[in-house]
């Protein structure tokens, strides 16, 4: 995909993700690189920018031996999720009205 | 991908953070996880060790400082912002422009101001001082000369100091924009 993505939108789309299911570090990055490009390195920052805002939470569970770290939404998560989609339709509507929809 | 990891943790390392700790902790879970078993795979996916320290505490920095006033702290963001920006080869030059135009010229403004205050400050006091040796007119002339120096000097210091706080805050913001634009264009590609 050519657009760039904003910050809001990276959050909405991990957040998205997180609310299919719990996903660790490295899955999580992958999912989100499958449909959009970022590079490898901006996930981290957006992790720690949700789990500091209580959007999302941690747990440990085993895997091989280790303790893998996964992803949780939380409630706070799962508003702020209906928000970010709620502003991006309306983005959309206006960009579409603007651009004519297809 | 254990010496990258290593390398990591090196330059983690300086920052003396919690932070650093979780960002480390994070990166060990995803090279373990993802297929990286060569030091080549790790720099291909997430960039040098050098380059990814400086992306974490640079947007940490940044993050931890949109608010703070404190010039101590805003000058350490504009150099971690410097240092995230000299980390693609491409941006060099402008990262020497940047360091001239917003580093050098506003310190070389701050110390010729600085120099011309403290003269003044001092000339005050040599008047008071110098002025001793005449009759009495002659003597209250130079001290409220020596004064009227003594206290616009003082004065203009603090004006100087609230200038020049006002600026740093300035090109610190200067810096958080400069590196959202240059940083997206560089870190999504």
């Amino acid at each position: 995909m050519a657009l760039k993505v904003t910050t809001e939108l990276l959050d909405g789309c991990v957040l998205g993700v997180l609310s299919n299911d719990d996903y660790y570090g490295y899955a999580l990055t992958q999912k989100i690189q499958e449909s959009i490009s970022v590079s490898s390195s901006t996930i981290y920052p957006v992790m720690r920018r949700l789990k500091k805002q209580g959007l999302v939470t941690v747990y440990d569970s085993p895997y091989q031996g280790r303790n893998r770290r996964y992803y949780k939404i939380t409630d706070d998560g799962k508003n702020e999720l209906k928000q970010i989609i709620f502003n991006w339709k309306e983005f959309q509507n206006n960009i579409n009205k603007l651009m004519g929809d297809e | 991908m254990d010496q990258y990891l290593e390398k990591l943790r090196k330059y983690l390392s300086k920052y003396n953070s919690e932070d650093a700790e979780s960002a480390l902790e994070f990166y060990t879970d995803y090279l373990t996880d993802g297929p990286f078993s060569t030091y080549e795979d790790c720099v291909n996916d997430l960039g040098t060790p050098k380059f990814l320290t400086r992306k974490i505490m640079a947007e940490y920095s940044i993050k931890k400082n949109k608010d703070s006033k404190k010039s101590r702290e805003n000058m350490k963001t504009i150099w971690l912002v410097i240092l995230g920006i000299c980390s693609t080869p491409i941006t060099i030059p402008l990262a020497v422009m940047f360091f001239v135009f917003f580093v050098i010229m506003p310190l070389v403004v701050f110390i010729s101001v600085f120099a011309v205050l403290l003269s003044v400050f001092l000339s005050g006091i040599a008047f008071i001082i110098g002025g001793l040796r005449f009759d009495l007119q002659t003597i209250l002339m130079f001290i409220g000369a020596g004064l009227v120096a003594i206290s616009v000097s003082t004065m203009l210091f603090c004006g100087l100091f609230w200038i020049s706080s006002k600026t740093i805050t300035g090109i610190k913001k200067l810096c958080i924009w400069a590196y959202g634009k240059i940083g997206k264009r560089k870190g999504d590609k």
